[in-house]
């Protein structure tokens, strides 16, 4: 569905070439665990809105699947709703969290409810940072371009990604997403002119696709909108968001990173959805997972191809390179350094960390084999943490009243008890009474209820 | 008929100067370290 050309190849090889310069220049750097896990809390607002950018978007083939088969309701679902969410994470929560000088989102818990709230936390967020659908997406990405069978490529998108992050920790990370940032915005950006002017114009869209294509709610009821509004909330208890906030050089630098940001999505998303739209105007019958490749090899030129299929990789590798790193650093501080071994030196600590990226890295690669048997299960803990976390920590953080360890406990062991319930019963038990619910909002109404009460009841 | 397509070419366009202009302010922040 996409033939390179020479140079394209060459881009794409470049960009290997200088993602792995990247992770071998920042190893030679003196390592202390607040430059390994937080590069020192010096990302500048270009580098933070660079990481972030591109660390949030990942899923870039399913972006295509929903754009290219329902066109504009992929800009409402995906977009808009988020849009709402990051910006009251920037405005009420990112100078919070800079300001606090903490390392992760299980510190935050404990800052509020304890160590037991740090352990739970652990868990859920370990558990939901593997990037097993990303690394699946690369693997996928791969085996489109080059033909090779799909586990190679899972394995050999898995081990790269992993090789640069265990090799320069957090900076790696940050400066290999700047990279990745530009490549993403710039092949993206390239699709829609080379559409236009090969394909056509508005007409020739409006003509081409189903009306639903154009309406903002693709048909579906709002009932079935209003629930990504629910999903969207859950950026306020994302990991990466947090590690990217304490990182900021200062508190003013996390809120303006994140603002900005915005834009840069909004003009991306734009970009993705109507590509999604041409794909559909111009291929209506193939696979929707491969809209934008079909696309691509019908509008680019060479050079522009390449940039944009580095563009499409990258994409999904600064994801899985931010998710290895917050999945290392999880094992690395949040369970040795806090738990095990308090009395660790920074060495010891980095080494951990490094371990920890090198576990969930394999783990993510092993099960990523697996996903299509696993999917249902592993849709499982982004609910569950979502459910468990986001009643305490915004409770934590806005509430001035006093908030009691117990109170954080038990609404974050209602809340993920609840909506295991929901899901387990929906897609295992098909009980009709689960099926109705999206599992977040009974997480999230035993996590509140149980807050109160037990936030009362405590001495 | 308006041409509407012209505004996703300026769009797309926006995007790419955004991304230069970060480009720059990045390289300029790390010279200046």
């Amino acid at each position: 569905m996409i033939t390179l050309s020479s140079i394209d190849i060459a881009i794409l090889i470049l960009y290997f070439a200088v993602v792995l310069w990247i992770g071998y220049v920042v190893s030679r750097q003196k390592e202390k665990v607040e430059s390994f896990l937080l590069m020192g809390r010096r990302l500048t607002l270009p580098l933070f809105v660079g990481t972030l950018v591109s660390t949030w978007y990942g899923g870039i083939i399913g972006v295509g699947e929903i754009s290219y088969s329902s066109g504009l309701y992929n800009w409402v679902t995906q977009g808009f709703f988020w849009y709402l969410a990051y910006i009251v994470f920037a405005l009420f929560l990112a100078a919070r969290l800079r300001a606090s000088n903490q390392y992760t989102l299980p510190d935050q818990l404990e800052i509020f409810y304890g160590k037991t709230a740090r352990k739970i936390g652990l868990v859920l967020n370990f558990l939901n940072v593997i990037p097993v659908a990303y690394v699946l997406s690369l693997g996928i990405l791969l085996q489109v371009l080059f033909g090779w069978p799909l586990p190679v490529c899972i394995l050999i998108g898995g081990l790269f990604s992993m090789f640069y992050t265990i090799l320069g920790g957090f900076t790696a990370d940050v400066y290999t997403d700047m990279m990745q940032f530009v490549f993403m915005c710039i092949g993206v950006s390239l699709l829609i002119p080379f559409s236009f002017f090969k394909l056509g114009g508005w007409e020739y869209l409006t003509t081409q696709t189903p009306a639903s294509h154009f309406s903002l709610t693709g048909g579906e009821p709002l009932s079935q909108i209003l629930i990504w509004g629910f999903i969207a909330a859950t950026t306020l208890v994302d990991p990466n968001f947090y590690q990217r906030c304490y990182a900021a050089e200062k508190p003013a630098v996390a809120r303006k990173g994140i603002l900005l940001s915005v834009l840069f999505w909004m003009m991306f998303d734009l970009c993705t959805t109507f590509a999604g739209i041409y794909a559909r105007a111009a291929f209506p019958e193939i696979d929707p997972k491969h809209a934008y490749f079909y696309l691509a090899d019908a509008v680019l030129p060479p050079v522009f191809k390449g940039i944009f299929v580095t563009g499409m990789i990258a994409t999904v590798m600064s994801t899985v390179d931010s998710y290895l790193f917050i999945g290392g650093t999880t094992i690395g501080r949040d369970l040795y350094q806090k738990i095990l071994n308090p009395a660790a030196s920074e060495r010891k600590v980095i080494f951990m960390t490094r371990m920890g990226i090198l576990f969930s890295g394999s783990l993510a690669i092993f099960l990523a084999f697996y996903l299509g048997s696993i999917k249902i299960i592993w849709k499982l803990f982004g609910s569950i943490t979502a459910s468990a976390l986001l009643v305490p920590l915004m409770i934590g953080f806005w509430y001035r009243g006093k908030k009691h360890h117990r109170a954080g406990v038990a609404s974050m062991l209602g809340g993920l008890t609840l909506a295991a319930f929901f899901y387990i019963g929906d897609k295992f038990l098909h009980l009709p009474w689960c099926q109705t619910l999206e599992p977040l909002y009974p997480g999230i109404a035993a996590s509140l209820i149980l807050f109160i009460l037990f936030n009362r009841r405590a001495p | 008929m308006i041409e509407w397509g012209y505004l996703l070419i300026l769009n797309a366009s926006l995007l790419i100067i955004s991304t230069a202009a970060l480009v720059y302010y990045f390289f300029r922040d790390f010279r200046g370290h």
